[in-house]
């Protein structure tokens, strides 16, 4: 009833600007002091000193979206919030923003005029979505895949993504050549934010990995917005740097980000700087190891050396004392040898002596001419033939005897 | 090369003093068998003469250098 009754009552028809600002004074008085909505950012446009994007979300029904409105003062009020979240609005952002709903009579567009972002809502779902990244990483096994790579121990062939140019860049190679070691380096140029930044690093990753005339590979970025770094969370690049042949060393950001980049890869580091550094100093650890090795093989030489000489001397001495003995026992020896000699010969000449007198007499007693003296004689013929029994003389023939003071002549008869 | 005597004997001044010994006492036994020949009796002492002869001298010679050399041993020691 009312309601017919209403109705006839406002047969009155508004202008269109009267409309606008009855609707805007409804929305306000329903909204006050505002209303939170959350989406991602997209046909972001910050050409003048107000920024507009449309906010959009996306289900099974289609997309929905509104347009937003962020006129420069609450832009410039919102900017150190964003500062100290290192936050950048941009496409693909996802956002909670407090604002109040408005149509603007010259277009009659509807929109969204904001006047604050709530950061927690961005970073908790880049956390999100980093953390889901993570989880497909460690179910499918590459989380941990780079770290198994083989790191030489002294990586002189280097393989650099970074943008060439930039502070990063310069930094890394300042750091490098500042270290005086003459490394090889090989350059891969790649876009370091942007919708461009994935595929070339992925791209790079691979072409620099495949090479076998490379030790390892830097991938550096200067510092930056959460959001410009956020291609390092890709999980394009984990995969890439994960089963990359080479180890990939990180040197992303500055000191409080940590990328997915930085988890899969083989060492992070917090700087470009710190990252090339850390290269020079593995290198300068296996010089010093080196060094270390030969000072320890000088050392052991010379302690050898010091035991053969100590061992020599030992010797040395051994054989002087024990040469000293066998002299003295030689001499010893040549003294009784010396004393025998003065007696032994003597005794055996004496006895050689009293051998031959034995013998001397007994030659003496068999000598015929002492058989003669003793009475008897030899008879033999004139011929000489020796008269052994009175048959053998001849009548008439003469014979010799012989006596031992002389012979006779006789004539058998 | 060493000398024979007309009988087929070493010359004396060829022989060692063992030589000389062995034969000294070959010719004794010689001598005091039974079958010694009286024609060879008088030969045989003679040459045993002579290797006696040898012998002494020897004996004598060698204790000359004994006594030689063992006065050096002394005198150096």
């Amino acid at each position: 009833m009312s309601d017919e009754l209403d109705l006839g009552a406002t047969t009155e028809a508004f202008g269109v600007r009267q409309f606008i600002g009855k609707v805007n004074n409804a929305m306000k008085s329903t909204f006050t002091p505002g209303i939170w909505v959350h989406g991602e950012i997209e046909s972001w446009s910050n050409r003048t000193q107000h920024a507009y994007f449309q906010l959009v979300e996306r289900d099974e029904k289609g997309t929905a979206t509104i347009h937003v409105s962020l006129f420069a003062n609450n832009l410039r009020r919102l900017q150190p919030l964003l500062r100290q979240h290192r936050l950048t609005l941009q496409d693909g952002v996802k956002v909670k923003v407090f604002g109040v709903p408005d149509v603007y009579d010259g277009s009659g567009k509807f929109s969204l005029k904001i006047s604050d972002i709530d950061p927690r809502f961005t970073l908790g779902d880049l956390a999100a979505a980093r953390d889901e990244i993570v989880k497909r990483l460690i179910a499918g096994g590459l989380y941990d895949e780079n770290r198994e790579r083989e790191l030489p121990a002294a990586p002189l062939r280097l393989g650099i993504i970074t943008s060439v140019g930039s502070a990063a860049w310069h930094d890394a190679m300042h750091e490098l050549e500042e270290s005086g070691i003459g490394f090889d380096i090989k350059v891969a140029n790649v876009r370091v934010q942007g919708d461009e930044a994935i595929p070339m690093i992925v791209e790079a990753i691979w072409a620099l990995g495949s090479r076998t005339d490379l030790d390892v590979i830097l991938l550096m970025r200067g510092g930056g917005s959460r959001t410009d770094l956020a291609c390092f969370d890709a999980e394009e690049i984990a995969v890439a740097i994960a089963q990359c042949g080479l180890p990939v060393f990180t040197g992303i950001g500055h000191e409080i980000d940590h990328s997915i980049a930085d988890e899969v890869a083989y060492a992070a580091y917090k700087t470009p700087t710190a990252c090339a550094s850390a290269i020079c100093e593995l290198v300068n650890e296996f010089v010093e190891a080196t060094e270390d090795v030969w000072g320890g093989i000088a050392a052991i030489a010379q302690q050898q050396l010091a035991l053969a000489e100590s061992r020599l001397n030992e010797r040395g001495n051994a054989i002087r004392t024990k040469a000293i003995t066998a002299v003295e026992r030689a001499h010893t020896h040549v003294a009784l040898s010396a004393n025998r000699l003065t007696t032994r010969p003597l005794s055996l000449l004496a006895t050689g002596e009293s051998q031959i007198d034995y013998l001397a007499e007994r030659v003496r007693l068999l000598d015929p001419v002492n058989t003669m003296a003793r009475g008897w004689s030899i008879t033999r013929t004139t011929a000489g033939v020796t008269l052994r029994k009175a048959g053998d003389a001849v009548s008439g023939d003469d014979i010799v005897t012989t006596f031992s003071d002389g012979t006779v002549v006789s004539t058998v008869k | 090369m060493a000398k024979k005597t007309q009988e087929g004997d070493l010359s004396v001044d060829e022989l060692t003093y063992s030589e000389a010994l062995a034969e000294l006492e070959t010719i004794l036994k010689s001598l005091e068998s039974d079958s010694v020949d009286v024609d060879v009796l008088a030969t045989k002492v003679q040459r045993a003469a002579a290797l006696i002869s040898l012998c002494r001298g020897k004996i004598g010679a060698a204790r000359l250098h004994v006594e030689q050399v063992v006065g050096e041993i002394d005198a150096t020691s």
